[in-house]
């Protein structure tokens, strides 16, 4: 049951970069960053305070903590503009090879202050296999 | 074509940075606060940059001409983002991940072909081949 649930998360997910690809079209790939934040805020807000009733506090972290939504327009906009030209299943292909190389280079040398995680040989295979998937997408 | 491969492969980096950065902000405010945040400050941002760009005249007959449905994304990624957290007590973090993956991908070619109309065996085995090599790593590196 939660395996299914989870399962939808993922598919929602995708139906949102689908969308939001699409809807880039129209409003421009800001407006998309906007109408996604904006709706998502308010519901996020509502579950909140509905459910888990929990007292609404955005003060009181570093500075820099604040970047998240920095981030959070800058990466809605770009997956909308990748989902655009090369559709969903490359985006998201090419965006977990990304995130697998990057944790393999902030886990080697302990960036952010993780726990350093020397590479482990025994992933090299792995990884050129997900390189020739690539490189397959590419000539496609 | 090779520098959106670039693009979409950097975005993927980008997102662990912003991984990270949520998490730091989950443990100061806790997991919903820390995440409102997130939303709050985006949609200030967003509003900014849309104001000063040169869309800022984007034509309203567009915004309301596109079918209704595709403004849904912004309630679909909060629920998948109520659903991973609220799932994640009842199972591993390695488990959520995959199946994450999994209905990603799955609809992902799903709604390719339905929406955008392109499919090719070559694309196809492509997204398979990156699929196994990323589950393959996943059971190397899993505790």
């Amino acid at each position: 049951m939660y395996s299914f649930l989870v399962l939808l998360a993922g598919i929602l997910q995708s139906a949102m970069m689908s969308f939001n690809g699409l809807l880039a079209e129209s409003v421009s790939l800001w407006g998309v960053s906007l109408i996604v934040h904006v709706s998502g805020g308010v519901l996020l807000l509502l579950y909140i305070l509905l459910f888990i009733r929990e007292r609404i506090t955005l003060r009181g972290m570093p500075w820099y903590l604040y970047s998240s939504g920095f981030f959070g327009v800058l990466l809605v906009s770009v997956s909308s503009y990748c989902v655009g030209i090369l559709g969903a299943a490359v985006t998201t292909c090419l965006s977990v090879a990304g995130q697998l190389f990057i944790s393999a280079v902030i886990d080697h040398y302990g960036l952010f202050h993780v726990p350093r995680v020397p590479f482990s040989p025994r992933r090299i295979p792995c990884f050129l296999m997900i390189l020739a998937g690539i490189i397959l997408l590419n000539l496609s | 074509m090779y520098l959106i491969v670039f693009v979409a492969f950097l975005y993927g980096c980008a997102t662990v940075v912003s991984k990270m950065i949520n998490y730091r902000a989950a443990q100061e405010l806790g997991t919903w606060n820390g995440s409102l945040v997130n939303y709050v400050v985006a949609s200030i941002l967003a509003l900014i940059l849309l104001l000063f760009s040169p869309y800022a005249k984007a034509d309203l007959q567009a915004c309301t001409a596109v079918p209704v449905y595709l403004y849904a994304g912004g309630a679909f990624g909060v629920i998948a983002f109520v659903i991973t957290i609220i799932t994640l007590n009842r199972m591993k973090v390695f488990q959520s991940t995959i199946l994450l993956l999994a209905g990603q991908l799955l609809a992902g070619i799903l709604f390719d072909v339905a929406i955008f109309g392109n499919f090719t065996w070559a694309k196809f085995t492509g997204v398979l081949l990156v699929t196994t090599g990323i589950l393959w790593d996943k059971k190397v590196t899993a505790p």
